[in-house]
């Protein structure tokens, strides 16, 4: 026997656990099995009992939690100890001595002291303690990942579901089976990886026992945020010009910046720049568009959907390997519509004048969002490739097929762009600071986006005229590589 | 009226967040702060505007207001919960209003001699100084996806810097 339910805060006075809660929400878990129950409190706690009579994943494990006696040695010199699992359902108010608030976390599992496990140092006994917050932050839930949805925060986080996600932690805490814990959100730790999916049994069941679909969480992904949604900080125009943070604009943007680029090193340090550079001016942008509305449909059609369009079809050749010619065919098939043509190629002549200053507008606003673009976006080489360039080449291909250019002509016209523009990414410092293994993986992740070995090598010029005087660059250039025949082939 | 420098420039303009303690006042019901912000930078700062932690030492009757991940335990849990941020116009002042539970409970240092666990309630509302922290940068929140440096919070990795400010509550009467 093994697992309770803490009654009372001992030392803190009646009145700052909620012991109902936390047994309604077993209850759910044991899919309301009139079998489970609890014993007469001993001090202040109570022990939970379970004759099970209802068969199913999430009843099986409680059932198996709670009629077990774990016994478990950790190795750190304490010898066999029997481990119990203590449940304490907290107010918003509980903090763990660490000083965060437990609403801040959701919950937390903390392995017995001295067991040497992630969390064993903010315990102060010999058990197994789960603490979770039943007023879900104060009656402010956060949601967490919603699987297939490319990253969307937006799955409730409901209590029953929480204390089963806990449950996983502490089954394997007390059979000393912990895997390994990280920080990491995206993607997230093993233990987390694992807890997750023993949590979709829990949303599996509570999905039947109130007759819905069932949703399941993206077990990649360990972020969480208010259910009100995420602070909207992702690409701020193109959320002001779409009129949401969660547009399906913004999140073409954000899934390939968080879901490729930023995940290696070189990539993050770009983006960390980028970011920088971008919210110099960006706020004042959106200032400006809330000031005009008419300007925010204008940069939508002429910016933000270009770049857009210009980072798929660079995914699509530089990743996905489509040929030229069939580049030119996608690019042509996306402006089949012969109106919509018109009005992109419109609006993208418009959206140029603000960056050249040579608008044929007069009215103050647009004079103010031109200067503050060529002022704050054009002096910096990040946002000029990231953005400027990107939009260039998508207009300028978008001329040459208003002038009639075929779709084959087009796709090597692009395909040569898009080489030559992944040449010239901007070489931050970080790229000196790389190990030479370190080194090796960005430039194999870097030169996997340029498909021509000439390209590949080209970048290995830029890299080694501004870099050649490091040991670990000169000596990751100077190896041979994969391409180096297929360059002489060529 | 305190600031926080940013300490890391990597090349960046050096920016500071200003706040101040406009008003606190403090009640059986709990305690409420009045923070006033200002951004003397021409770009906008983005700040923590919700409360991630609370640390109180009767002693000294100190309460510490905790806007960052600083000091925080990697321990097993559900989530890990993104922030709640706010922005700043450049060359611009923000208030913002926390308010604090009147008590917070914490687990005892030590157990009970037969092994119980022992809680203890702090009164907060009593505190006589109090301090609040708050992680800034002059970019928005990011997820960071990378595989390194897994020990830090997204939190901790975004920040720039901790902007804090301290104040010495009048004696009632």
């Amino acid at each position: 026997m093994t697992v309770f339910l803490q009654n009372d805060a001992t030392g803190a006075g009646a009145g700052n656990l909620d012991p109902n809660t936390g047994f309604v929400n077993l209850s759910v878990i044991a899919n309301l099995d009139t079998g489970l129950g609890m014993a007469a409190a001993v001090g202040d706690r109570q022990q939970i009992t379970y004759a099970q009579t209802v068969m199913g994943t999430c009843p099986n494990r409680l059932n198996m939690l709670v009629n077990t006696v774990f016994q478990v040695d950790y190795g750190m010199g304490m010898g066999m100890q029997t481990v119990n699992i203590v449940i304490l359902p907290c107010l918003a108010n509980f903090t763990l001595n660490d000083n965060s608030l437990v609403s801040s976390r959701g919950g937390v599992t903390l392995p017995p002291a001295g067991s040497g496990l992630a969390g064993a140092a903010l315990n102060t006994g010999q058990d197994c303690l789960i603490v979770y917050d039943t007023t879900q932050n104060n009656g402010m839930p956060v949601c967490v990942t919603r699987a297939n949805s490319g990253g969307t925060i937006d799955l409730p986080l409901p209590n029953p579901v929480i204390v089963y996600h806990e449950m996983s932690h502490a089954l394997r805490i007390v059979t000393n089976a912990q895997l390994a814990l990280t920080a990491a959100c995206n993607p997230s730790s093993p233990e987390e990886a694992a807890a997750m999916t023993d949590e979709n049994d829990m949303r599996t069941q509570l999905a039947a026992l109130l007759g819905q679909p069932a949703e399941l969480r993206d077990t990649a992904i360990y972020c969480g945020a208010l259910c009100t949604g995420p602070t909207p900080n992702c690409c701020i125009v193109a959320s002001v010009a779409s009129g949401s943070p969660v547009s399906e604009e913004v999140q073409a943007l954000r899934g390939l910046r968080d879901g490729f680029l930023r995940v290696s090193e070189v990539g993050y340090a770009f983006f960390d720049r980028l970011h920088y550079d971008y919210y110099s001016f960006s706020p004042q942008v959106c200032t400006l568009m809330a000031r005009r509305p008419e300007l925010s449909q204008l940069v939508l059609s002429g910016f933000v959907r270009p770049l857009i369009s210009a980072l798929r079809l660079m995914k699509a050749y530089a990743i996905d390997g489509l040929e030229a010619a069939a580049l030119g065919r996608t690019f042509a098939s996306m402006h089949a519509d012969p109106e919509q043509f018109a009005a992109t190629l419109s609006a993208l002549r418009g959206t140029r004048a603000f960056w050249t200053g040579v608008s044929t507008d007069d009215d103050e606003i647009a004079a103010q969002l031109s200067a503050l673009l060529r002022e704050r976006a054009l002096p910096s080489s990040h946002i000029n490739w990231a953005l400027i360039e990107t939009v260039r080449i998508y207009g300028e291909a978008l001329e040459e097929y208003a002038l009639g250019a075929t779709a084959e002509a087009l796709g090597a016209r692009l395909a040569k762009e898009f080489t030559d523009w992944t040449v010239a990414l901007p070489l931050d410092h970080i790229w000196a600071s790389l190990s030479t293994e370190q080194l090796e993986i960005e430039l194999a992740f870097y030169e996997n986006l340029l498909r021509p070995a000439e390209g590949k090598a080209r970048f290995r010029d830029r890299l080694r005229a501004r870099f050649g005087n490091i040991t670990a660059m000169r000596m990751v250039l100077d190896r041979a590589s994969p391409w180096a025949e297929e360059r002489l082939d060529g | 009226m305190a600031d926080s420098k940013s300490k890391k420039d990597g090349g960046r303009t050096p920016v500071h967040l200003e706040i101040s303690m406009k008003s606190v006042t403090a009640n059986k019901r709990g305690i409420s702060v009045l923070l006033k912000l200002h951004n003397p930078a021409d770009r906008a700062l983005h700040y923590v505007s919700e409360v991630r932690g609370l640390k109180y030492e009767p002693a000294s009757k100190t309460l510490t207001v905790i806007m960052s991940d600083e000091g925080r335990v990697l321990v097993p849990g559900p989530m890990e919960k993104e922030p709640v941020t706010r922005s700043i116009d450049p060359k611009a002042d923000a208030e913002l209003e926390l308010q604090l539970p009147p008590t917070i409970v914490k687990l005892a240092e030590t157990p009970s001699p037969q092994g119980a666990l022992r809680f203890e309630e702090q009164a907060i509302s009593e505190a006589e100084h109090i301090d609040v922290r708050m992680a800034w940068s002059d970019t928005p929140y990011y997820i960071d996806p990378r595989p390194g440096d897994p020990m830090r919070t997204g939190l901790q990795r975004w920040q720039r810097d901790i902007a804090h400010v301290s104040h010495r509550m009048r004696p009632a009467g």
